[in-house]
């Protein structure tokens, strides 16, 4: 059952991932992990809702195999499901379209 | 999201006003494009129809805060100032006034940290995970307290009275020193930073004379820019409870006994006794387990908890501090449980080396909380309905029944926590709905309503509302026929004269805007 498979995944890990930007990370990765990390990495609202919606192995942003930069930068404008959208203030458009490219690989 | 002018200013005037920021702060720091205008909305909103800002702003720095404040005191717009605009489920960062712009801070992510004392002074946009990130990079022996859903501001966090799990969890107590920029542009500080050049800023709790920052806490009467606050320096070991109560009528006993030992300091934060709704609401959605109308059935209940190995009620307690101390404080509160029976302690011990969970138990920020939103597994949202009660199981008890019997006359799931504060309980109920269905967000809202109106009459008040509910709120301040009102609206008018601050917070209407209410 799918609520038992987050149990044992919340179970498993217990280490902050959020928290380490090593130097040899780009801009975009940077951005990212400042930005996006505290849902969009492990244990986080995004990772965790997107595991209902698609397959596991794709929840979290960065294992996704094909992630188009226009998509991004359209869902964090305008929010997606129970995703609030990010205003220019928070993320710059440069800002967005450095994070875009990181995820994209674009 | 089209403009929506504030009331009483003309298109040109905002204009002009939006133009003269940008001449102080930068064109592209003045948001005014349709996009940027639903940025501001509460996306997590009951009605989406209402609280619309006509623009916002966003200075870098205290000096481009002044100057964007003297601007709008001349030209009379009406602002709405946000940290970083995450106070989700009170309203994110959306205005209480149709047409306010809104002043966001986010970009003000100072960090000043005095590592001797413990005290640091940040600025309105570091989030809990910046200053998180922060403490770890410079491996500083401290331990932040963060909330349940932790991707808000520190600063605006505090200023809300936000709560958080370790004994450092009662924020708005650990704020010691304010900057505030007043409605006029001047600059002032709080407490012992009311000196020049002064040596103890942070540190002494209270300055000379009348103690302010309070006055800034909830509150449209000035923009905070700097904040000190005081952190937990890193315990030696934390030894975790975790408590499962079988029955509902097991609330009761377990606040008597948990009170006296939260007064006694044995118990040094605040836990929190949960339903089970509680629990399963961020780790599984409500067609998981039951499609029928609320309330739950008894034996769905029962399903639920033996799949998740949970109580009907759940809490878990911590022991912070020396190891020889951790161990004795746990070992007397299991000890005082050993005469009941309808209950289970599981005890897990963390050491100073180990890794840290990620917890808020642990200082550790987390956004998992808000995965609720998801319950109805469409596009949720929750208001949170948050009254204060006395500490004790009698009061607990009749509050429980009360709310769960009005949650079930609306049809409204029930998730329910009992948080110990020293003195009192903060019964901090989220009510969860899904936005595309209007009829359920309007018995929602219906509930809500209810709910302030069921527990005023008990002589209980909300310690926060969502931007919708400020004025019902502060109606129920009624005391001496609203004294309270009175004051708030004095000091409001002496300060800001022309209403330029956050019009409407926490029920605080200017003279200007008489009528808003």
């Amino acid at each position: 059952m799918k609520i038992r498979h987050i149990a044992a995944f919340l179970f498993a890990l217990s280490c902050p991932a959020f928290s380490v930007v090593a130097q040899s990370q780009s801009e975009g990765e940077q951005l990212f992990v400042e930005k996006c990390g505290m849902c969009h990495r492990d244990l986080g609202m995004g990772t965790m809702l997107l595991m209902n919606r698609i397959p596991r192995d794709q929840a979290k942003l960065e294992d996704r195999t094909e992630l188009p930069a226009a998509l991004i930068r359209t869902v964090v404008r305008n929010g997606l499901g129970n995703m609030f959208s990010i205003s220019r203030a928070e993320v710059s458009d440069e800002q967005l379209d450095k994070i875009a490219a990181y995820l994209s690989g674009e | 999201m089209e403009q929506v002018l504030p009331e009483g200013i003309s298109a040109q005037t905002l204009d002009r006003a939006l133009a003269a920021f940008a001449d102080v702060i930068g064109e592209q720091w003045v948001l005014n494009t349709d996009q940027d205008r639903d940025n501001y909305q509460d996306f997590y909103a009951l009605n989406p129809a209402v609280h619309h800002a006509s623009a916002a702003v966003a200075p870098a720095s205290t000096e481009e805060v002044q100057a964007v404040l003297r601007i709008a005191n001349e030209n009379r717009i009406p602002l709405w100032t946000i940290s970083r605009g995450k106070n989700f489920a009170y309203g994110g960062p959306a205005p209480v006034m149709d047409g306010c712009v809104v002043l966001d801070l986010t970009r003000m992510k100072g960090i000043e940290f005095d590592e001797e004392n413990g005290v640091v002074v940040v600025e309105p946009g570091v989030g809990f995970y910046d200053l998180y990130d922060y403490i770890d990079r410079e491996q500083l022996p401290y331990w932040l307290s963060v909330p349940g859903q932790s991707w808000g501001s520190v600063l605006g966090n505090a200023l809300e009275r936000g709560v958080g799990y370790t004994p450092y969890g009662d924020h708005a107590a650990h704020i010691h020193g304010l900057e505030v920029v007043l409605a006029n542009g001047e600059l002032i500080r709080t407490g012992m930073g009311a000196m020049e050049n002064s040596g103890t800023w942070n540190l002494h709790p209270y300055g000379y004379g009348p103690g302010w920052d309070q006055m800034f806490s909830q509150s449209n009467f000035g923009v905070v820019t700097k904040m000190g606050l005081w952190l937990m320096p890193e315990p030696e070991s934390v030894i975790s409870l975790g408590i499962q109560f079988d029955e509902p009528d097991d609330l009761g006993w377990a606040i008597d006994t948990f009170a006296p030992m939260r007064r006694e300091g044995l118990i040094k934060h605040s836990p929190t006794v949960g339903n089970w709704l509680r629990y399963i609401a961020t780790r599984s959605v409500r067609s998981d387990w039951y499609d029928g109308p609320a309330p739950f059935p008894e034996e769905v209940i029962r399903r639920v908890r033996d799949e998740m190995g949970i109580g009907w009620w759940t809490t878990t307690i911590n022991t912070y501090g020396r190891t020889e101390v951790a161990r004795a404080s746990a070992d007397i509160i299991k000890n005082t449980f050993s005469s009941r029976s309808s209950y289970a302690i599981r005890e897990t011990i963390w050491n100073r080396g180990d890794r840290r969970p990620t917890s808020p138990f642990f200082g550790v920020p987390i956004t998992l909380s808000m995965n609720n939103a998801n319950w109805y597994g469409g596009r949720g949202g929750h208001i949170d309905f948050s009254p204060a009660l006395p500490q004790t199981g009698a009061a607990a008890m009749d509050q429980f029944r009360r709310t769960y019997e009005l949650h079930n006359e609306y049809g409204i799931d029930y998730h329910p926590g009992f948080n110990l504060g020293e003195r009192h309980l903060t019964n901090i109920n989220a009510i969860m709905f899904d936005k595309d269905d209007p009829e359920m967000c309007g018995r929602a809202d219906r509930l809500f309503r209810s709910l302030v109106a069921d527990a005023a009459s008990n002589g209980y008040g909300e310690y926060r509302s969502h931007i919708m509910y400020m004025d019902l709120i502060a109606e129920s301040f009624n005391y001496n026929n609203q004294g309270l009102s009175k004051i708030n609206r004095a000091v409001k008018d002496a300060l800001d004269p022309n209403g330029i601050l956050s019009p409407g917070k926490s029920g605080i209407w200017p003279s200007r805007y008489e009528g808003e209410a």
